[in-house]
C-alpha cells in the first residue's frame, strides 16, 4: 500500500484537471493563500486542507514523477489530469482504506496541533507527578505551550489534588476513546504517541510499522481520530470538563491571515474596497483577495453587499450548467460579470462541512 | 574551596572531570581563558558553574541552534529557571518579552548573528555581563574547518560590552587557529588550558571495503556483533532512513533514523527511547545534536567518513562518556571521497543560485525604489539551505553593487573550498595511514600521543571480542492496545 499515491491521485481527481500539481502540494500542506483556500472550497477538498503539513517536498516531487511515468497522471503546462488507468489505481488503493471519516483539516488544522501538544504534555506531567518526578525532558518544547499548561495546572490544582486530577483525566480519555472506537476511529493511533513516566511515546514511523499500515495513512488516521475527539469534546463540554478546558481559550476555529484581518476590521467600520485600498496603500485586487478569503472562512460573512442576488443566481446557474469551477470558462460565459463577483459566489457555493 | 559543594548542589556531581576545575578557577580569578576540552567531557559546566559565583549575567554565544536548545532544556530540568536562548525558535512576542525582562536572566544563549542586531544588543548591554562565553571559538579563524564570517564581529561586541571576562571554547588546539582566536577577540593575555583531545577508552578502526554493497553487508555484520547501544553516521538523511528500516526488518534493531528531517516532537520521543535503552541504534546524519547526554553509547559506526578530522572527533566523542570501553569504526570505500567532495561544494551557493538571487534582488530593488525601502532578509525559500541563504544575504548587504557582490562572494567561496579540500585530504590521509591511527590523529591536532594502551587502533592491533555481545536479549515489542497503554501510563490497575 502506498497511501501517499492515493492521496495525491484523489486531489487530482477532485481538481477535475483544472488545477496544477503545485495546487495539490499547497492544499495538503495548508498554504495560507487565498488561492489555496479557494481551491479547497471550490473543489470540495476542505477535509484535506493542511492534513499533511509534515510532507517532504522532495518526496512529493519524486512521487508525482513516478505517477506520471506510470501513466496515472498527465501533467501539462498549468494543469494535471487523472487518466483512466490513474482512476483505476486510485480506486484500488482506496479500497479497504478510504480517506478516514472524520478528517476535517479545514476546521481543525489550526487547533489540532495546539490541542495535541497541550494534551500530550499534560499527560506527561501528570504521570510523572504520580512518581514524584519533576525533572524530565518535556515532549513539547514550545514555550507558549509549556507556560500555558503550567498555568492551567495551577488553576486546576486549586480544585483538585494531583491524584484526583490525574484520575479525572484518565476517565475522560477512556470515555472519549470508547466513543471514538464506536465511530470507526482507532484510539491506538493516539495513545501510542503519549509519553508517560519513563515511557517515551512511539513515533509515527514506529506505530505505522506495528499496525502494518502505510505511514501516510497512519498520519491521516491519527488526525482523523484527533479531529473527531476535538469535535466531540467541543459539542459536549459538560461531559468532558477537563478535556474541553484545554480548548477553552479558543472561541472560533477559523483564522485569517493578519493582513486580511486588517481588511476585515475596515469592512466592519463600513469602509468600501476603494477606501481601504487607498488607506492601506495596497492594490484594489489585494483587498479583493482579502474579501474572498473572508468569505471563504467566515460562514457568517454575507456577500450581498458585493454581489446582487440576481447576479448571484446567474453565476450559480452558470456553474451548474458548465460543470466547472474554472474562472476563465465561467467568465467567458458571463462576459458582463467581473471576476471578483464570480469568486465570491464560488466561495459560498459548496457543501459546507460544519461542526 | 567550596567549588565541589556547588558542583554537588547545582549539578549533582561529586567530582570534577579532568580539566574542568582549572578552567573554572581561571575564570573565577577573572582571567580571560582559552580552553579546549575533548567532546563529551562536560564543557558547558565550565561556564555554568562560575556563573553561580559571579554577580552579573553569563552571555553565551553559540552557532549551533539545536545544541543551544538542548543546553537550555537541560538547565531547566536541573531547576535553573533564569536561562533562555534567544534564537529563531522564539516567536516575536516571546523575544520581546525576554528582552524586556533581560535583567531577570542569569544565562543567555544567543547566536552570533542575532547578537549583532542593534536592538537586541542594546538591551543586552543594559545589563552587566560578568562572563562572556564564545562557544566553538575556532569559527573565528579562516584556517579553521568551520569559519563563520559573523564571528569576526565578536571582538567589537566584546569591546562594547566593556571587555568582560571571556571564556573562548575551541575544539581544536592548532596554533594558527588559537592565534586567530586571541587576536580577533582581543584577548592576547588569555590563560590557556588545552586538554588532550584524545579519548583513550575509544578504540579506532577503519574497514576498507570495495563498494557500496559490501559496505552495507559489513555494516549489518558489525551491528549484529557489537554490543549496543550504538550510533551510525550517514552523509544523507535518505540513507539514514533506509538503513534504519532495513535494520528493523532484519531484527537487528530496534533502530530509528534521527536527523533534521524528522519533526521535533518525534525527535524528542526518539531521544527518550534511546536514553531508556528502548532504541538500540540511532541512524544519524553528521552535525546534528543528539540532545541527550547518553553515557553508555558503546559504538559509533561511520558509514561515510566525515569531511574533516575535527568532525570525526566530535562524532566519535558521543561514545563511552561513562569511561567504559567503546569502539569507533569507519567504513570506507575508495569512491567515498568523491561523494564528500560534492558534499563540500553543495554547502555553498552555486553559480546558478548566485545568479538567481541577484536577479530576484534586482527586481525587488526596482519595486522598492518606488517607496524607498531597504532590502530585508526574508525566510529561506525552497531550493536553498539555511547556510547558503545566510551567506547570500551577508554578502549582498555588505556589497556596493551586484558585480561587487558576485565577485566578493565567489572569491570567498573559492577560498573556503580550498581550505576544506585540504581538510578532506587530511582525513583521507588518515584513513590510508598504516601506522598508529591515534598518534596520527593527535599529530594533526599538534599533540603527541602520551601513553600506550591496549585496543588503541586497528593498526596497533585490536581485540574485538570485548566489544562483541554475548547473545543479547531481544526486546519484544508488543502490539499496541489503547486500553492497556492508557491504564499503564496512568498507573491504573486493570481487571483482567
Ligand atoms: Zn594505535
Amino acid at each position: 500500500m502506498n497511501y501517499f499515491y492515493a492521496l495525491i491521485l484523489y486531489c487530482i481527481y477532485q481538481f477535475k484537471g483544472e488545477r496544477s500539481i503545485k495546487a495539490v502540494q499547497y492544499l495538503l500542506t495548508g498554504k495560507k493563500s487565498t488561492q489555496t483556500l479557494q481551491d479547497a472550497v471550490w473543489y470540495s477538498l476542505q477535509h484535506l486542507y493542511s492534513v499533511y503539513p509534515e510532507m517532504d517536498a522532495d518526496a512529493f516531487i519524486d512521487t508525482v514523477k513516478k505517477l506520471e511515468k506510470t501513466g496515472s497522471i498527465v501533467i501539462s503546462d498549468k494543469t494535471v489530469t487523472l487518466t483512466d488507468s490513474g482512476k483505476k489505481v486510485l480506486s484500488e488503493l482506496m479500497s479497504g482504506y478510504p480517506i478516514p471519516d472524520h478528517l476535517n483539516g479545514w476546521q481543525f488544522h489550526k487547533i489540532e496541533q495546539l490541542f495535541w501538544q497541550r494534551l500530550t504534555l499534560l499527560i506527561q506531567i501528570l504521570t510523572n507527578w504520580a512518581y514524584s518526578e519533576t525533572k524530565f525532558i518535556p515532549v513539547v518544547r514550545d514555550y507558549p505551550i509549556q507556560n500555558w499548561v503550567k498555568r492551567w495546572l495551577g488553576e486546576k490544582r486549586q480544585i483538585y489534588n494531583k491524584k484526583q486530577l490525574s484520575l479525572r483525566l484518565y476517565h475522560e480519555l477512556f470515555t472519549i476513546f470508547e466513543i471514538c472506537e464506536q465511530n470507526r476511529e482507532n484510539p491506538d493511533y493516539i495513545v501510542a504517541r503519549f509519553t508517560g513516566y519513563q515511557k517515551p511515546g512511539y513515533t509515527s514511523t514506529q506505530i505505522a510499522k506495528q499496525a502494518a499500515v502505510d505511514e501516510t495513512y497512519y498520519l491521516l488516521a491519527f488526525r482523523s481520530c484527533l479531529h473527531f475527539m476535538i469535535k466531540t469534546i467541543w459539542h459536549e463540554r459538560g461531559e468532558f470538563p477537563i478535556l474541553s478546558s484545554l480548548l477553552a481559550d479558543r472561541k472560533s476555529p477559523w483564522t485569517l491571515t493578519s493582513s486580511s484581518w486588517e481588511t476585515y476590521k475596515f469592512l466592519k467600520y463600513g469602509k468600501n474596497v476603494e477606501e481601504i485600498a487607498k488607506f492601506r496603500k495596497l492594490k484594489k485586487s489585494t483587498i479583493e483577495d482579502h474579501i474572498v478569503e473572508i468569505a471563504l472562512l467566515d460562514p457568517a460573512f454575507s456577500i450581498k453587499t458585493y454581489v446582487k442576488p440576481e447576479t448571484q443566481k446567474r453565476i450559480t446557474e452558470a456553474v451548474n450548467l458548465l460543470h466547472t469551477r474554472k474562472l476563465k470558462t465561467i467568465k467567458d460565459y458571463l462576459t458582463d460579470i467581473d471576476y471578483f463577483s464570480i469568486r465570491l459566489v464560488l466561495s459560498k457555493m459548496n457543501d459546507k462541512k460544519d461542526v | 574551596m567550596e567549588l565541589e559543594k556547588i558542583l554537588y548542589e547545582k549539578f549533582s556531581y561529586t567530582q570534577f572531570r579532568k580539566g574542568q576545575k582549572e578552567i573554572i578557577q581561571s575564570i573565577l580569578n577573572e582571567k580571560d581563558t582559552l580552553a579546549l576540552l575533548p567532546t563529551g567531557t562536560g564543557k558547558s559546566l565550565c561556564y555554568q558553574l562560575p556563573g553561580y559565583l559571579m554577580k552579573g549575567m553569563v552571555l553565551i554565544i553559540s552557532p549551533l541552534l539545536s545544541l543551544m536548545q538542548d543546553q537550555v532544556e537541560q538547565m531547566k530540568i536541573r531547576g535553573e529557571k533564569r536561562v533562555v536562548a534567544i534564537n529563531s525558535f522564539l516567536t516575536r512576542e516571546e523575544r520581546r518579552s525576554v528582552l524586556q525582562n533581560v535583567h531577570k536572566y542569569k544565562f543567555i544563549y544567543i547566536s552570533p548573528e542575532l547578537i549583532q542586531n542593534d536592538f537586541i544588543f542594546k538591551k543586552i548591554k543594559s545589563v552587566p555581563v560578568s562572563l562572556l562565553v564564545i562557544d566553538e571559538a575556532h569559527c573565528i579563524s579562516q584556517w579553521g574547518y568551520d569559519f563563520r564570517p559573523d564571528y569576526l564581529e565578536l571582538g567589537r561586541i566584546r569591546r562594547e560590552l566593556g571587555n568582560p571576562v571571556t571564556l573562548a571554547l575551541t575544539a581544536t588546539a592548532r596554533e594558527d587557529v588559537q592565534n586567530d582566536i586571541k587576536k580577533f577577540l582581543h584577548m592576547e593575555n588569555a590563560e590557556e588550558y588545552i586538554n588532550s583531545v584524545d579519548r583513550p577508552n575509544i578504540a579506532l578502526q577503519v574497514i576498507k571495503v570495495r563498494d557500496y554493497q559490501t559496505k552495507k553487508q559489513h555494516l549489518f555484520e558489525l551491528v549484529k556483533q557489537l554490543t549496543g547501544p550504538g550510533i551510525l553516521y550517514f552523509s544523507s538523511k535518505k540513507l539514514a532512513n533506509e538503513v534504519a528500516k532495513e535494520l528493523n526488518e532484519r531484527s537487528l534493531g530496534p533502530a530509528a533514523a534521527y536527523h533534521s528531517g524528522i519533526d521535533q516532537e518525534m525527535r524528542i520521543l526518539l531521544q527518550q527511547q534511546f536514553l531508556y535503552d528502548e532504541l538500540k541504534i540511532m541512524c544519524a546524519t553528521s552535525a546534528f545534536g543528539m540532545g541527550v547526554n547518553k553515557e553508555n553509547v558503546r559504538y559509533i559506526i561511520h558509514f561515510h567518513p566525515p569531511i574533516n578530522l575535527e568532525s570525526y572527533l566530535q562524532e566519535i566523542g558521543r561514545a563511552g562518556r561513562d569511561g567504559e570501553k567503546s569502539i569507533a569504526v569507519m567504513l570506507y570505500a575508495d569512491d567515498d571521497i568523491f561523494l564528500q567532495q560534492q558534499l563540500l561544494e553543495s554547502e555553498y551557493p552555486s553559480d546558478i543560485q548566485i545568479d538567481h538571487f541577484s536577479r530576484i534582488q534586482r527586481l525587488k530593488n526596482f519595486l522598492n525604489n518606488i517607496d524607498g525601502n531597504v532590502p530585508e532578509k526574508t525566510a529561506v525559500p525552497e531550493g536553498y539551505t539555511e547556510v547558503q541563504w545566510r551567506l547570500l544575504w551577508k554578502f549582498y548587504i555588505n556589497s556596493k553593487d551586484e558585480n561587487d557582490f558576485k565577485r566578493k562572494l565567489r572569491s570567498f567561496i573559492d577560498e573556503r573550498l580550498a581550505i576544506k579540500k585540504v581538510k578532506l585530504q587530511e582525513i583521507t590521509d588518515w584513513i590510508e595511514y598504516e601506522g598508529c591511527r591515534r598518534e596520527r590523529l593527535l599529530m594533526s591536532f599538534q599533540e603527541t600521543k602520551r601513553e600506550r594502551h591496549d585496543n588503541c587502533c586497528d593498526n596497533c592491533g585490536l581485540d574485538l571480542s570485548c566489544y562483541q555481545q554475548a547473545n543479547a536479549l531481544k526486546k519484544q515489542v508488543l502490539p499496541i492496545n489503547w486500553r492497556h497503554r492508557l491504564a499503564e501510563l496512568f498507573s491504573i490497575e486493570m481487571e483482567i
